[in-house]
């Protein structure tokens, strides 16, 4: 059975494209657009892992990683981050509360699909 | 024969003696006595001028006897030689002398100068000679008679109290005129005068020193003793009642008093002097008069009030500074403050002048001065005002000297840059939030060429679907530069806004009709409004077309399906509004105010599903601003908004530029 992933960013047009490149791969994906909408996703969808932006309306990415480390369910959750925030405090916050990596947009479809497989690989072995 | 002669003389003494004894002139005894004891004091030298060696003999016995000095000589010639090595001498003269008469000596005396006091001796019977010696300046004389002996300390006793008190006296005037003498040129070389003057309303003068002709030009002699108070006169007008006042306060109390007035020299120049003076009354009691000494202090007064004027001039710089400035001296208490810092820190000068500001934790606005204190130059501090509002100062600290080198204090002049740090963050997010719109579109154009390109897309379907995302990325930032380059336009000036009629109900239509078919895809209608007589306005058509288009592409976006937008027109006073309003989703009350920052999105996810660059509200209110109106908003959270602005009626304009234009 394919692993599921849950894409939460708010450019259709970005999540379009990672989309297509997890799906090529052989994943299964389902996509929110705000930080609410994401997070009732996971819920709903109990994806294997999940693909953040930072600058999501309503709540923003570090928000939605610091509650999904927080539930018990989803602590162990894999979580990639995903921004065109570029400096390397933007990623240390984002490591800091909780996710497991920290891509820079535009990722390119073989680096995106990369940190996909390794972050599930990695989870697996746990 | 000499041994002979001298018995005979001792015998004719013993002789006279006991003849004087005889006849009990015990009162001459006393006489003496209080001679003698008068003269221990200052003993009275006497040449004894007489060449019968007895009689000189007798005669020097008797007054060594009254306590005088004695030595003799028996030719005038000696005597004259004697009087010249002591002329303090009292001579006893004997008329007859064997080389000149005692006329002949005293004439010479008188021709060499020397007035030496002297009692002449004469024979018996001849009074016609003393009389004439006393005409010469004889002190007395004596008669060698019975009684010469008798008499003889008497009379040189009375002569030499006489001589004495006379040099008493003589002493006397010299140290008087030595004093006088040296008091005058003391006063003299015053930088003053010292005055008498009565206690009377006209301060009239009784006594000046030289130095009143310097500083009034009068002299004392045209100042002293004259009716209706000349001196006084001199004092300016406006002085006149205050000093005479302070004085009189001064004589009632009875203590010195000081002032200072201004006078009016005899040239008419204003001069400033200062006067000391006190009450006195005089030994011979009666009247009270006042003392005192007044000098010029115009030089001092002047460099006094361009000192003062040079403090006021910096006061008035310091205080009228925009910066906050404060000065501590070597203790680290504050001596300086200047108002603009006041209004900054929220201080009283009252409650932090001379308050040490180190050590003082209590005190939050001191702690705030504290901090600025230890400040280095050019740090910038940020600090909490009242608690809440946060500012950020930047401190100018410099260390002040005095010209020795002596270290008097540090001032610290403190300049707010909150704004600037503010407009600093604008801009930097602003370039942040540029970069980031424009590589949005970007990486998303080249990520769909890159799968399109590598053969990745393989059904047809998907590709055009790519296609179409590449197309949308690239209109979208082709509007994004479109837009920037308006905003700079707009906002550095160089684009200038048109001033021509241009009628909003025709604009307003246009845009309608424009966005008619987008609308029409949501199932949303249009009604337009008008409820003006003219709605011809002055300003710049193409712009005020890009207002509206904004405004009604917003509403279009935010409104629900199948809802109405209203445009509305109307006067209001001299200017046109036009108003926007949807039902839709609303506006957040605290994303009012920023509405129309650049690049603020209230909800980015709704402005990314329906297009737009965050910059169609800033660029709007940039363009009504410019027409010399006004842009609002008025919204309720899912009930809907008003988008509303004002321009100024073309007749209005014209209106206003004419009564300008007669105004001139």
């Amino acid at each position: 059975m394919s692993e599921k992933i849950l894409i939460a960013d708010d450019d259709p047009s970005a999540t379009r494209f990672a989309q297509f490149v997890l799906e090529q791969k052989g994943y299964q994906v389902v996509t929110a657009s705000n930080g609410l909408e994401g997070l009732s996703k996971v819920e709903e969808e109990k994806p294997d892992l999940v693909i953040l932006d930072i600058m999501l309306p309503g709540m923003d990415g570090f928000q939605i990683c610091r509650r999904l480390r927080a539930a018990e369910s989803t602590a162990r959750l894999p979580i990639l981050m995903l921004s065109a925030k570029a400096r390397e405090s933007d990623r240390e916050s984002g490591l800091k509360v909780g996710a497991d990596e920290y891509l820079t947009k535009p990722a390119s479809p073989a680096d995106l699909a990369d940190a996909v497989q390794k972050l599930l690989a990695k989870n697996d072995d746990a | 024969m000499r041994e002979l002669r001298l018995d005979f003389e001792q015998s004719v003494v013993e002789f006279t003696e006991a003849v004087l004894k005889k006849k009990g002139q015990s009162i001459s005894r006393v006489q003496e006595s209080e001679v003698i004891e008068d003269h221990n004091k200052a003993v009275q030298s006497i040449l004894i001028v007489e060449d019968d060696q007895g009689l000189s003999q007798l005669i020097s016995r008797r007054l060594q006897r009254a306590g005088f000095g004695i030595s003799t000589v028996g030719m005038g010639a000696e005597a004259l030689e004697k009087v010249r090595v002591d002329p303090e001498v009292l001579l006893l003269l004997d008329f007859q002398l064997p080389d000149m008469t005692g006329e002949q000596v005293i004439e010479k005396l008188a021709d060499s100068k020397t007035r030496v006091p002297f009692i002449v001796m004469t024979g018996r019977g001849d009074e016609r000679t003393a009389v004439q010696m006393m005409k010469l300046g004889a002190r007395d004389y004596l008669v060698k008679d019975a009684n010469f002996l008798d008499v003889l300390p008497q009379v040189v006793g009375r002569v030499a109290d006489q001589l004495r008190t006379e040099r008493r006296l003589a002493e006397t005037e010299a140290k008087l005129e030595e004093s006088q003498r040296s008091l005058s040129v003391l006063m003299s070389n015053l930088p003053g005068m010292a005055y008498r003057c009565q206690d009377d309303e006209y301060r009239t003068l009784t006594f000046a020193s030289d130095g009143c002709t310097e500083l009034t030009g009068f002299t004392s002699i045209e100042l002293v003793n004259k009716k209706g108070g000349p001196f006084f006169q001199l004092v300016h007008e406006d002085d006149r009642k205050r000093v005479l006042a302070e004085i009189r306060e001064s004589l009632e109390n009875k203590i010195p008093f000081q002032t200072i007035y201004r006078i009016r020299s005899a040239s008419g120049e204003v001069r400033w002097v200062w006067e000391k003076g006190a009450g006195v009354i005089s030994s011979r009691g009666g009247s009270r008069s006042v003392e005192g000494f007044i000098t010029d202090i115009t030089d001092r007064k002047l460099a006094e009030e361009a000192l003062a004027a040079e403090r006021e001039r910096l006061d008035a710089i310091i205080a009228s500074m925009s910066d906050g400035l404060f000065m501590l001296d070597d203790e680290c208490r504050v001596v300086n403050i200047n108002p603009a810092l006041e209004t900054m820190l929220g201080l009283r000068t009252e409650d932090v002048m001379h308050v040490a500001v180190m050590g003082t934790d209590t005190d939050p606005r001191l702690t705030i001065l504290a901090t600025l204190a230890l400040a280095r130059d050019s740090d910038e501090i940020e600090v909490l005002l009242g608690g809440t509002q946060r500012r950020v100062l930047k401190v100018y600290a410099s260390r002040v000297s005095d010209s020795l080198g002596n270290h008097l204090g540090e001032v610290r002049v403190v300049h707010d840059i909150t704004r600037e740090k503010e407009l600093q963050q604008l801009k930097d997010d602003f370039v942040a939030n540029v970069s980031h719109e424009l590589r949005s579109p970007l990486h998303s154009i080249r990520g769909f060429v890159g799968l399109l390109k590598d053969g990745s897309v393989t059904d047809s379907e998907t590709q055009r679907e790519f296609l179409g995302i590449v197309e949308d990325q690239s209109r979208h930032l082709n509007e994004l530069v479109d837009d920037l380059l308006d905003t700079f336009a707009l906002e550095s000036g160089r684009k200038v806004l048109k001033k021509e009629p241009v009628s909003m109900e025709e604009v307003v239509g246009n845009v309608v009709v424009k966005l008619g078919t987008v609308a029409a895809d949501k199932g949303i209608s249009f009604s337009t409004e008008v409820h003006a007589l003219s709605t011809i306005v002055q300003g710049d058509e193409q712009a005020l077309r890009q207002v509206i288009t904004n405004l009604v592409a917003n509403a279009i976006k935010f409104s629900p399906q199948q809802s109405n937008i209203v445009v509305r027109v109307k006067e209001s006073g001299n200017k046109l509004l036009t108003q926007v309003i949807d039902n839709g989703v609303g506006i957040p009350e605290e994303s009012i105010n920023k509405l129309f920052q650049k690049f603020y999105q209230v909800d980015s996810s709704a402005t990314r599903s329906a297009g737009g660059t965050g910059l169609g509200l800033h660029i709007s209110r940039q363009i009504v601003e410019g027409h010399g109106g006004d842009i609002w908003v008025e919204s309720e959270l899912g009930r809907g908004s008003i988008f509303s602005f004002t321009v100024p009626l073309a007749d209005a304009a014209v209106c206003q530029e004419t009564t300008g234009h007669t105004r001139r």
